[in-house]
């Protein structure tokens, strides 16, 4: 388990993170988020050991970080991090036997994985040469190469496309079934929902949310309801309760203050004819980021 | 972690001896060492207009200076061994001169008598000659002049004997510790400059250059966090000096390999000859009262050229781990280049500052000594004693910089700000603690 307890960073005088704990448990996906400049790279940058808390501690498996613990773990930086000199397998060499692997191990392991992400023909061509998209596999690849326990994915989907985010999706997932503990970072909320039960959002170097991501959307109770009918958005925008419309395509987006108006919306909806749809969902992640961060 | 640093100074290494710019770069020092110690060769080879024979033709109008003049051709040219081709002849006069002299090779000399100066002369060449030939005929002629005022005044062969004879200027010295063999120094330090300063300056160049782009470009990818976060920061920091100053070593020792080969090359099936020719040249050497002084100091200049090579790099790496960029690499390693040109020209002019106290001074100086004691050395200037306190000065500014520098370069390696870069350095020296380097 990786434990953060009381952490806290100083930058001179400036207080990047600010009494950080959470811990993130095998088999577990944990969202970290933040907007830019929140102290997520700090926090990464402590737990890979680059650098010391001012306060608090950090540990895995109960155990201080140091270079032997951060052999067990990947990391992957939200900016390249690759030697773009080398060819896919020097870099894979390289990283990996700084892991503690031995070099056939690597090559096995390698082909493996470019094999699995349809990049065989790569592996003696120069990072350099390679598109962004292949660029983001090669560096996704040395992050799990060796197996880590305590995986972090910083902006993994960065540069990607949709069928390679969903090729990235189930090898995480395949992680996660392992065993492998998993910090996510993104600031794309809907790939945080897909994947993090528990979440921690960062503002300014504070804990502003932090839970099961389930039990943080029940604090709200604010709700959108998704309408298909013959109801126009400015018939809905007179109902009590109603805050906003917004047309999504042939579907009306409303969204209501509080749970309690829900029933009201429905009993107007359904007098109007052609009613095929009346979805009520929780405020998304993305409508909590910005309201909490932007605050 | 042993074994990690091993391998980052091994794949540091490798990384810079197959990189296609070093085999390049061997492969034209290479050609070019070889060449240069069989320079006359391959000028020979091309060929060209100094094997022609000279046609030195003379009008002799006082009568008796045709013989005196060609002897004396003969024996300059013998002494100066200019490997000139030429024959030469005797002409009746003036205009029959002027219409043999048709090419380059055609050269006319014209003798007259002067009242004033015993013979006036005159050169009548085609087009312009080289100075050696010029200064040849000149050096000829003044002794045929010389030869003929002397002849006269009647002088007896005896005392003309007397008079060629070569002055023997005995000399005294009133410090004791000088003596004629020392101002033969100033010979040898023409050899030493170029085949040890020089090699050096370049090869210290050399090796900042490599720490600053190494680096960089690990921070610049942000490939530095991964090896940073595996490594220590003191594991990173002395792979990088280690693998560099191999590196120099490499690349030093190939260099000698060139010249030998070069040598090889040269004497062919005679190279054993050229071995007895060093043994023959050795003992003559040490016949220098210089060489007493200078032989058991060779180690310790040497010492001294190796760990100032590593303070060197040791001042390059931390340099280089506040940029951000070779750009500004290359302008915050500008104190450091200022410093080495410094050390490299008073080297240089060291031959004038004999004596000084103020130049026996800046040997000592960190940085700047390895490259002023050789020469310093040869000029009896200073003596191993000398040395010694230099290489202990060196040590010291070295455990200096690794004491503080360390720290420099840990709070440097993952700063990606270009600002306040000297303010920042000195915070870092002043931090206390922090994480375990």
């Amino acid at each position: 388990m990786l434990k953060l307890e009381g952490v806290t960073k100083f930058y001179n005088d400036y207080k990047a993170v600010d009494n950080l704990s959470f811990c993130v448990r095998e088999g577990e996906i944990f969202g970290l988020l933040g907007a830019n400049g929140a102290g997520k790279t700090t926090t990464f940058r402590m737990i890979m050991n680059l650098i010391e808390p001012s306060s608090g501690t950090i540990t895995l498996n109960d155990k201080k970080i140091d270079y032997n613990i951060t052999d067990e773990i990947g990391f992957l930086t939200e900016e390249r991090s690759l030697l773009l000199k080398l060819t896919v397998k020097e870099l894979m060499i390289y990283y990996a036997t700084l892991k503690g692997m031995k070099e056939e191990d690597i090559i096995i392991e390698l082909k493996k994985w470019l094999k699995r992400f349809n990049i065989e023909e790569y592996e003696n061509k120069k990072i350099k040469e390679l598109s962004k998209g292949n660029k983001q596999k090669i560096q996704f690849i040395s992050a799990i190469i060796h197996n880590p326990k305590l995986l972090i994915l910083d902006e993994p989907f960065s540069g990607l496309d949709p069928i390679n985010v969903d090729l990235f999706i189930d090898v995480i997932n395949e992680l996660k079934e392992k065993g492998t503990m998993i910090i996510f970072s993104s600031h794309q909320m809907n790939h945080v929902e897909l994947f993090c039960e528990k979440l921690l959002i960062l503002n300014k170097g504070k804990t502003i949310i932090s839970g099961d991501l389930k039990e943080i959307k029940q604090r709200y109770d604010d709700r959108n309801i998704l309408i298909k009918a013959d109801v126009t958005k400015a018939e809905l925008s007179k109902i009590p309760g109603v805050k906003g419309v917004i047309i999504k395509g042939d579907e009306l987006e409303v969204k209501v203050a509080d749970k309690k108006y829900v029933k009201d919306i429905f009993k107007y909806v359904s007098n109007c004819k052609n009613v095929t749809k009346f979805e009520v969902v929780e405020l998304s992640l993305h409508e909590i980021f910005t309201r909490e961060v932007g605050a | 972690m042993k074994n990690k640093f091993i391998f980052l100074t091994k794949t540091s290494l490798l990384k810079k001896i197959k990189n296609k710019t070093f085999i390049i770069v061997n492969i034209f020092l290479s050609l070019i060492l070889i060449s240069l110690v069989n320079i006359d060769r391959i000028v020979s080879f091309f060929g060209g207009d100094f094997s022609n024979e000279k046609n030195i033709m003379i009008v002799d109008n006082t009568g008796q200076t045709y013989d005196i003049l060609t002897n004396y051709i003969k024996n300059t040219e013998s002494i100066l061994k200019t490997n000139l081709n030429y024959k030469m002849s005797k002409v009746n006069n003036e205009n029959l001169l002027k219409k043999e002299i048709k090419s380059e090779e055609d050269i006319g000399i014209i003798i007259n008598k002067s009242d004033e100066n015993v013979i006036d002369a005159k050169l009548v060449t085609y087009g312009y000659i080289n100075s050696n030939l010029y200064q040849l005929l000149q050096s000829s002629i003044n002794s045929s002049k010389q030869f003929l005022a002397i002849n006269e005044l009647n002088i007896s062969s005896d005392d003309l004997q007397k008079i060629s004879q070569t002055v023997n200027i005995e000399r005294v010295y009133m410090d004791k510790d000088k003596n004629k063999n020392d101002e033969d120094t100033n010979t040898i330090m023409g050899i030493i400059v170029p085949i040890i300063i020089l090699p050096f300056f370049l090869l210290t160049i050399l090796v900042i250059q490599m720490i600053g782009a190494e680096i960089n470009e690990e921070k610049s990818t942000r490939s530095m966090e991964i090896i940073i976060s595996n490594v220590s920061v003191k594991t990173h920091f002395f792979s990088k000096i280690l693998s560099s100053n191999l590196f120099i070593l490499i690349q030093t020792l190939l260099l000698f390999m060139y010249a030998f080969v070069g040598f090889l090359i040269r004497s062919g099936n005679k190279f054993i000859n050229n071995i007895n020719f060093i043994s023959d040249v050795l003992p003559e050497l040490k016949k220098l009262s210089i060489m007493d002084k200078v032989l058991p100091a060779v180690p310790f200049v040497l010492l001294l050229m190796i760990i100032t090579i590593l303070g060197y790099s040791i001042l390059a790496g931390l340099l280089a781990s506040m940029t951000t960029n070779m750009e500004d690499f290359q302008q915050i390693q500008t104190p450091i280049m200022i410093i080495l040109l410094v050390g490299f020209y008073l080297s240089l002019m060291s031959s004038m500052f004999e004596g000084s106290i103020f130049i026996r001074i800046l040997s000592y100086i960190p940085f700047i000594s390895a490259i002023l004691s050789p020469s310093l050395l040869l000029t009896g200037v200073i003596g191993y004693k000398d040395i010694i306190l230099s290489i202990l000065i060196m040590v010291v500014i070295i455990y200096i910089l690794l004491k503080y520098g360390i720290k420099i370069y840990k709070e440097g390696i993952l700063n990606y700000s270009n600002s306040n870069i000297w303010k920042k350095m000195f915070k870092s020296i002043k931090k206390q603690g922090g994480k375990n380097v």
